[in-house]
């Protein structure tokens, strides 16, 4: 089937065999957009966060097919240019260290944000995971946010 | 950046190349914290600092930046004593090698937390070296062999009475023809401007944008994906290679039995992998695989009540470690000093702690799912894109497993 997605602002189509593809693949295997992580599959570790009508949302198991008609945003398009605080703050607080759960970590943040949360309030939305144990960084960073 | 030729490296591993100064120097391999105080042969060359006469600065390190911060740490190392601004100094992740001289930035393995300690003072040696081989090009220009008339900042050398000046670049060609000086100055403590400061790490503004590559996200063209279906015990067996599912129309998918690694399992066929046009679809595939397997005759046993019980049995008989001797599996390595020395004052005193502490079989997990990306045309090449700290390993595997191919 042919689906047609709106993402990071553009309108994607593709061609699935499955509408429970889940869309972490569709963006990663189809769009190029790899920017979104695979850590564990099973909503757990969160390094796959995209937003979803600005709500964040697990990818690898949101069945492409529901994502059809809303506004997905992925780490590429959360600003052109890292300007969007949470990427400025991740900089200034030099969050990452292997980086791999960071797109997931700072799109959560991002979605959290939307929710209109602040400062230490955005960590109680945020449960991804940092095998490297960026936590006190992470902290930091939404301190000021 | 400039041609990297690089031929045998000459007098104390420096070099020069025609268009810039390159120089040459070694980073010790570092296998295991009893080796550090090896001495490196000095012939041996994995690390390049080159100045291009486009004022480029590169340092390639073998070493790999997985976020510890070795590369900005380096060149924080040696902008500070070449005497340029940190954000000058481009790294490059060099290549691996297998060759006993190597060229250009071999990657090593990196481990033990060892890339910056150990090669603190190298950097600062290298860096040293060079800036008073460029100086010493601007002063031959000059026609002045004095040197104290020469201060140099950010990259740029200048005659302190006249106002002179020279860049790196413009003297870089010149300064390739110098022969290295045996022991340049470093910068002292009191004028550190980068050494025991907090800089910015290079790798961390392509980590908050989705731009930084890992191993999953490489994307060649006309590639395919795979999953591995693993046999759930160690030690067993494909009973019998599984039919290709049908439906995946892009690529076809095919089914490929696995040959196992590892002393328990050599030779044994104990996974398939399942090839599709996307991860998903192979993944799909994978799963709905009926697969049957020839398990261990002591599969019932491999569990982690039976392995705890196999340790403390072993701890109670096994042999103890001793330096020199083979020391095979089940070696008791915790046993230090004299055992009956140990018996006799346990024995001898008026209160004993008697405990046991067991810990779980854990795995030394990565931070990145386990993956890597081959593109293999037989007889031609075999190139791999992994994430790895022991890319010296992986070529050396390749070379092994594909003996046709050598290392470029």
């Amino acid at each position: 089937m042919t689906l047609t997605l709106n993402v990071n602002g553009k309108s994607s189509t593709v061609t699935v065999s499955d509408g429970g593809m889940p869309l972490l693949w569709v963006l990663r295997d189809l769009l190029g957009l790899t920017g979104t992580k695979y850590g564990c599959g099973i909503e757990v570790c969160g390094a796959c966060t995209v937003l979803v009508d600005g709500q964040p949302e697990r990818s690898c198991d949101f069945d492409v097919s529901s994502a059809v008609g809303r506004k997905i945003v992925t780490i590429e398009g959360l600003s052109t240019n890292r300007s969007h605080p949470a990427q400025q703050a991740w900089i200034a607080n030099q969050v990452p260290q292997c980086g791999y759960c960071q797109s997931g970590m700072l799109m959560a943040v991002a979605g959290a944000m939307n929710a209109g949360q602040h400062g230490a309030n955005i960590m109680g939305e945020v449960n991804n995971l940092c095998v490297c144990g960026t936590y006190g960084r992470i902290k930091s960073a939404c301190a000021k946010l | 950046m400039q041609i990297q030729t690089l031929e045998q490296p000459s007098r104390r591993g420096f070099l020069g190349a025609a268009s810039g100064l390159t120089l040459g120097f070694f980073l010790p391999e570092i296998g295991r914290v009893s080796e550090l105080q090896a001495a490196p042969a000095t012939s041996t060359v994995n690390t390049w600092l080159s100045i291009g006469s486009d004022e480029t600065i590169t340092l390639t390190v073998g070493s790999s930046e997985m976020g510890q911060g070795s590369f900005s740490g380096l060149a924080q190392i040696l902008a500070e004593d070449l005497m340029v601004d940190y954000g000058k100094v481009v790294t490059v992740q060099g290549g691996p090698t297998l060759a006993a001289v190597a060229p250009i930035g071999s990657a090593i393995n990196t481990v033990g937390s060892s890339v910056v300690r150990t090669n603190f003072w190298k950097m600062r040696d290298a860096a040293a070296g060079a800036r008073e081989m460029l100086v010493q090009a601007a002063m031959n220009l000059a026609g002045d062999a004095v040197r104290t008339n020469y201060s140099v900042s950010n990259g740029v050398i200048t005659h302190v009475s006249d106002g002179k000046t020279w860049t790196y670049g413009s003297v870089a060609a010149a300064a390739a023809k110098l022969t290295p000086p045996a022991a340049a100055p470093l910068v002292p403590d009191s004028q550190f401007r980068l050494i025991g400061k907090t800089m910015p790490r290079f790798d961390i503004p392509n980590k908050v944008n989705g731009s930084a590559i890992y191993g999953l996200d490489v994307r060649l063209p006309n590639m395919v994906y795979a999953v591995i279906r693993h046999c759930p015990s160690l030690g067993g067996t494909l009973a019998k290679t599984p039919t290709a599912p049908s439906g995946h129309t892009v690529v076809p998918t095919k089914v490929i039995p696995l040959t196992a690694r590892g002393l328990e399992a050599v030779g044994n066929v104990n996974a398939v992998a399942v090839v599709g046009a996307h991860t998903w679809d192979a993944w799909q595939a994978a799963r709905g695989l009926n697969l049957s397997w020839t398990l261990p005759s002591n599969a019932a046993s491999l569990n982690t009540a039976q392995f705890v019980a196999d340790a403390q049995a072993l701890a109670a008989k096994a042999t103890p470690y001793a330096a020199g001797a083979t020391n095979g599996p089940g070696t008791l390595y915790t046993v230090e000093g004299d055992a009956t020395v140990a018996s006799a004052a346990i024995s001898g005193s008026a209160k004993t702690v008697d405990a046991t502490y067991t810990l779980p079989y854990v795995a030394h997990a990565c931070m990145e799912v386990l993956n890597c990306t081959v593109d293999y045309v037989p007889g031609v090449k075999c190139e791999v894109y992994a994430p790895t700290q022991s890319a010296k390993s992986v070529l050396s595997l390749i070379t092994t497993l594909i003996p046709s191919l050598q290392p470029s």
